[in-house]
């Protein structure tokens, strides 16, 4: 019954469509919130930080950018193994439409990385394990777009699509410990799951509402592309007719 | 004061547009999904016409 | 019976593909002139030279197989070989298997073997050449066992030269980091054993998941 339910609201391109209308302006009012207030916390109120002074301000956007883009990348191998695995359609297109959300995500931390190191080392650009690491990601999804953009029959691009996905999630751990090993400069992660954080609490709520802002936002933007994806393919059924008209 | 907040203690050159960009990239992936919708929906309308 | 059937297999690929001399002989001279281009561009100055040795001739052979994978399955999917090879009774994983095998053979050991002679032109001593070689014995495998995912993922398309590098060479940072940083340890004399191990585990991993992911991507390619 569960499953039923699940494949009517959320699997099925119909049931996607309108279940996504519904969800949207809930999206937009939540990513609203947390975002007004992550920037509002993080830009104005969170006292600066002993050592690098007003310059921290800027992980309130680096931080949740790259966090975003390493999370989109693992939707995506998940959504490519739906694809692959189970033959979902609504899989293929939430794989294909995260890519070019994620690249945008990379290259915003690539971006203001940079503006980030300028100040805080001197350099406008540093080869260390984080920066080489996000780097990497910006090829990898620039990779899997190109793949997308040149094959032109539907589920032949959803399988290539999902295979470069899954190579890539393999590789992944591989590239990252490989580029840390290769050079270890960066500061420590200010996030990590097992150790403790190791910013104070004041700085801490800002950054955590800006990555949940992030969040909302890639999650509005999918929707929105997925929708665009829906109407592409599916532009003969009757339901569509009947919807745009 | 205000001038105290655009300078953010010296960093206010780096902050700013940083944070400028992070606007830019949003709002162009609002308005780009946007705009290709409005283009599918004008090609599925054209296919539409064509067929009757 | 397999066993037979593996090297007959190889057999024939490294036979069709030596009737071709210019496809497995213009890489060969590719790799030489990028080596070449490196001094030329960067000054001969030979402190230099011996520096960077081995990164050049990494790179040089990533990017001489890169032009090489092209050809490991355009000339089957051009003369409709690969849907026999979806009906024959042998799994393809192991007929991908195969002729990454026989590329290997074709392609990657002339390489090896020109290697002593190019470092020689860039000034690495008996001991540095001999520890590049055992690098490149190991990563060259790896390189053309990913390759093959790319090449496999880009059989029908038309800018296949094109999408199969932007693809591929992502994955080929790790084993471009530990092949060439083997040849700094060995400079300053620490023990190799641990660079050794790691190109082999990369080698093994490529070895378990690359025939099969090659193999995926073919039946794609083909069932369009």
């Amino acid at each position: 019954m569960l499953l039923h339910w699940i494949n009517q609201k959320f699997l099925s391109p119909k049931g996607f469509y309108t279940t996504s209308r519904f969800l949207l302006p809930w999206l937009a009012t939540c990513f609203i919130a947390c975002f007004l207030y992550g920037l509002i916390d993080g830009l104005f109120i969170a006292p600066a930080d002993y050592q690098q002074g007003e310059g921290f301000r800027i992980i309130y956007v680096h931080v949740p950018s790259a966090f975003l883009a390493m999370l989109i990348y693992l939707g995506m191998a998940i959504a490519a193994m739906l694809t692959l695995v189970f033959r979902l359609k609504i899989a293929a297109i939430w794989m294909s439409c995260s890519a070019s959300i994620g690249a945008w995500f990379t290259f915003l931390a690539l971006v203001t990385g940079s503006i980030w190191g300028k100040p805080m080392w001197g350099t406008w650009w540093i080869w260390d394990a984080r920066l080489t690491s996000v780097l990497i990601l910006l090829f990898l999804y620039l990779g899997f777009i190109a793949l997308q953009s040149v094959i032109a029959n539907p589920s032949q691009r959803d399988k290539a699509g999902a295979i470069l996905a899954i190579l890539g999630v393999i590789n992944l751990p591989i590239i990252h410990y490989s580029v840390i090993w290769w050079n270890t400069l960066h500061q420590g992660p200010t996030i990590s799951q097992l150790a403790k954080p190791s910013i104070a609490p004041v700085m801490l709520y800002p950054l955590l509402s800006m990555i949940l802002a992030f969040f909302f936002f890639y999650l509005i933007i999918l929707f929105l592309r997925m929708r665009n994806q829906i109407l592409l393919r599916e532009f003969k059924t009757q339901w569509i007719k009947e919807t745009l008209s | 004061m205000i001038i105290s907040l655009l300078a953010m203690g010296g960093y206010g050159k780096y902050i700013w547009p940083a944070y400028l960009l992070t606007l830019i990239v949003f709002s162009l992936n609002v308005f780009l999904s946007r705009q290709e919708r409005r283009r599918i929906i004008k090609l599925i309308k054209q296919f539409n016409s064509q067929q009757e | 019976m397999m066993i037979k059937a593996l090297l007959t297999m190889i057999h024939y690929e490294c036979l069709l593909t030596l009737r071709q001399a210019f496809s497995w002989l213009t890489p060969l001279l590719f790799f030489i002139m990028v080596v070449c281009f490196f001094p030329l561009a960067l000054g001969s100055d030979h402190a230099l030279l011996h520096t960077i040795a081995a990164g050049i001739i990494w790179v040089a052979a990533v990017l001489a197989i890169l032009l090489s994978l092209n050809n490991l399955f355009q000339r089957d999917a051009q003369e409709g070989y690969l849907e026999l090879f979806l009906l024959s009774s042998y799994p393809l994983t192991l007929v991908v298997f195969c002729k990454v095998v026989s590329h290997w053979i074709i392609y990657c050991v002339p390489l090896l073997l020109l290697t002593p002679v190019l470092a020689l032109l860039l000034n690495l001593s008996f001991y540095e050449n001999f520890i590049l070689i055992l690098t490149l014995l190991l990563g060259t495998p790896v390189l053309c066992l990913l390759g093959a995912v790319g090449a496999a993922l880009t059989v029908s398309l038309r800018h296949q030269s094109l999408l199969l590098p932007i693809l591929i060479m992502p994955f080929y940072i790790p084993i471009l980091i530990f092949g060439t940083s083997t040849l700094v340890a060995a400079n300053s004399g620490q023990l190799l054993n641990g660079y050794f191990a790691i190109l082999a585990a990369l080698g093994l991993l490529c070895f378990a998941f690359a025939p099969f992911l090659a193999a995926l991507a073919l039946r794609i390619g083909v069932s369009q």
